[in-house]
């Protein structure tokens, strides 16, 4: 990768821009959460933290995959089926019975791996639109599950997926512990690796990448098959966290991770931006959506705090590399 | 080789594209053609006036959503916000148009006013100050989302009478839905000739160079997403008379429909290629889907299935002939 080295003085200004979208977007997460813990300290609470770090996990988890694919250039509509087919095949075909996970945990990402395969497939060879590639195979995957699970109410999730979840090992939630592991994994993957850096190369500029040696098509397959390893742990975090599933249960997870990511800074034309942003958005946006409750606002208040947020947080994190036009 | 073959070499070409073009173009009207074929085996008059009109009223929600969203995508945008403005559209209408008389009058005149507003609003955030359109649109649609269900938590409200009985209208045999769909033909068949028209086309095509010759200004991002916007509260405005209530939660299923109603049509993402025929044949196809489905006595969810299908097949056939050379 030596020949898609940046000199150093422009590296340093890329990185300290990036670095300046983070730590905004994490100030202003922490500053809600300080101003709001102030008016109503039970926001504080150990449980309130908890449950907000709980829903943040996956919003985060679901965001990572939302987030690689973007860095490639991308972007994965197809996650809320791959989310919600997850959650119902494992919990048909465990039916109760945790010994089952064994083997139908390993199913479910083959099945994910192979949609996010025929994605990247798709994007990079047939040269479809990431929109419309992803867009169609979520409409496939929704009719499919439909059809092949929909006759009857599924199982409840076996109980060892349950306490994994839920349980409280530390204080920390289970599927928190999972979060943070994943977000180290993630981070060093895209900072500290060949496959990050032929990630950024391929999202910023897919010729130079090619002309520099980087295989493209195989980059930007693999994002797309981790997006869809994602979105399926997500789905099977959410059975164990809701011990039940239903139809529709990934359609919260496509924007409000795509929000989660331009709020932390990252880029939807591809090559710029970083994990940890989208922890930050995923942090701003639950706690947004936790302060109302509290604050007594009916649900509608959400929508438009969530709206308000994304506008006037990317306004701030992107106010240096927006291009601006001429009216 | 000789300079001849070169030059035959270059004719081929020039006819493979011309020809690739032609598939492009001609896909959703054949989609449309060979799936009106397919109605037509289980339903007795599926070529009548009855069952155009029948279609049309079922269909025209997504048209008008669709039309909007195509004007976007020529600058080489998306519009999330349409549920949004849709939603929002639905719930005032449904709260606030009284008995009917000059109250409803004024209230369509104030909504119509603000899908253009919430869509020059789009435009400033996505055409001026140069947010992600993706991000900008998703931020308003929230916004939007979250006004109507602060107006209507549930699906509520009810709309005068007379405004209800306008859907069912048919002057000359044609339901003003059709009159609807040809009006807004008309309409862009002049608007496409317009010097804004033109100009808000090749903003798309190609941004540097129209950046170049002074055309690639804000005003025409401004101006496709505020009529984007106008398009979304119109089809409001029509779904009330067929709903006689007012919903929340009615938008949203058109935000990535009309997108893919645009793509089936032939317009592409990247900007610059509006097949407005295309997107109405489009959202008439995705409308057929169901009734097919539904005439066949199929499961109701392999319409999702096959939508999904169609997108991929069609734009399949769309992009055989257009591959660039480049090998990244």
């Amino acid at each position: 990768m030596e020949s898609a080295e940046i000199p150093a003085r422009k590296r340093r200004s890329r990185l300290s821009r990036e670095a300046r979208a983070v730590a905004l977007a994490f100030g202003i997460g922490l500053a809600a959460f300080a101003i709001t813990s102030a008016i109503h300290p039970e926001f504080a609470s150990g449980d309130s933290v908890r449950f907000l770090l709980t829903s943040a996990a996956f919003i985060g988890i679901a965001g990572m995959g939302q987030t690689i694919v973007v860095l490639v250039g991308g972007i994965d509509l197809s996650s809320p089926y791959v989310i919600n087919l997850a959650a119902s095949a494992t919990a048909f075909w465990a039916a109760g019975h945790g010994e089952r996970l064994v083997w139908v945990i390993p199913a479910v990402l083959g099945i994910a791996a192979l949609v996010g395969l025929l994605n990247g497939l798709g994007v990079a060879f047939l040269r479809f639109s990431p929109i419309v590639m992803t867009l169609g195979m979520n409409s496939v995957l929704e009719g499919a599950l439909i059809l092949h699970f929909g006759a009857q109410p599924p199982p409840g999730a076996p109980q060892v997926l349950q306490s994994m979840v839920t349980g409280k090992l530390t204080v920390i939630p289970g599927n928190t512990l999972i979060w943070l592991v994943l977000t180290v994994i993630a981070v060093v993957a895209l900072t500290r690796t060949g496959w990050g850096r032929r990630l950024y190369a391929a999202g910023s500029n897919p010729e130079v990448a090619y002309l520099s040696g980087v295989s493209v098509k195989a980059v930007t397959i693999s994002a797309y098959m981790v997006s869809a390893l994602c979105s399926a742990l997500t789905g099977l975090l959410l059975l164990g966290y809701l011990g039940v599933t239903y139809i529709g249960v990934g359609d919260n997870y496509l924007f409000p991770a795509i929000a989660a990511l331009a709020v932390g800074g990252t880029s939807l034309l591809g090559g710029k931006g970083s994990y940890l942003g989208t922890v930050a958005g995923a942090v701003i946006l639950t706690v947004l959506a936790g302060i109302l409750p509290v604050a007594g606002l009916y649900v509608g208040w959400a929508n438009i705090a969530d709206g308000a947020a994304i506008v006037v947080a990317v306004l701030l994190t992107s106010a240096g590399s927006r291009q601006l036009r001429r009216w | 080789m000789s300079a001849l073959t070169v030059v035959a070499q270059r004719k081929l070409r020039i006819r493979v594209q011309s020809a690739a073009g032609l598939v492009s173009a001609g896909a959703p009207y054949v989609a449309l053609i060979v799936l009106a074929f397919i109605y037509a085996t289980r339903q007795p008059g599926a070529f009548s006036l009855y069952q155009l009109n029948n279609t049309t009223v079922f269909a025209l929600p997504l048209i008008l959503v669709s039309i909007g969203q195509t004007l976007v995508i020529t600058t080489g945008g998306i519009d999330l916000s349409v549920g949004g403005v849709l939603a929002l559209t639905t719930t005032l209408a449904a709260t606030h148009f009284g008995s009917g008389g000059g109250q409803m009058v004024t209230w369509i005149v104030i909504l119509l006013a603000g899908g253009l507003a919430i869509g020059a609003a789009n435009g400033v955030l996505a055409g001026l100050l140069g947010l992600e359109p993706f991000i900008a649109t998703l931020g308003t649609w929230s916004l939007c989302d979250g006004a109507a269900l602060l107006i209507l938590k549930v699906p509520g409200g009810s709309i005068p009478a007379s405004w209800a009985a306008i859907a069912a209208d048919a002057p000359l045999g044609l339901n003003v839905a059709v009159w609807a769909v040809i009006a807004l033909i008309v309409l862009w068949v002049w608007f496409k000739r317009t010097r804004t028209g033109r100009s808000l086309v090749s903003v798309g095509s190609s941004a540097d160079a129209s950046f170049a010759s002074g055309i690639a200004l804000g005003r025409y991002y401004v101006l496709a997403y505020a009529l984007s916007g106008l398009c979304a509260a119109v089809a409001g405005l029509y779904l009330v008379m067929q709903m006689s209530s007012g919903s929340a939660q009615v938008g949203d299923p058109y935000i990535l429909t009309s997108v893919a109603a645009a793509v089936i049509g032939g317009s592409r993402l990247s900007g610059g290629r509006p097949r407005l025929g295309g997107t109405i044949a489009a959202a008439y196809v995705l409308t057929l889907v169901g009734s097919v489905i539904f005439v066949f006595g199929l499961n109701s969810e392999l319409s999702t299935l096959i939508s999904g299908l169609l997108l991929i097949a069609v734009v399949a056939v769309q992009s055989l002939g257009e591959r660039r050379n480049g090998k990244v």
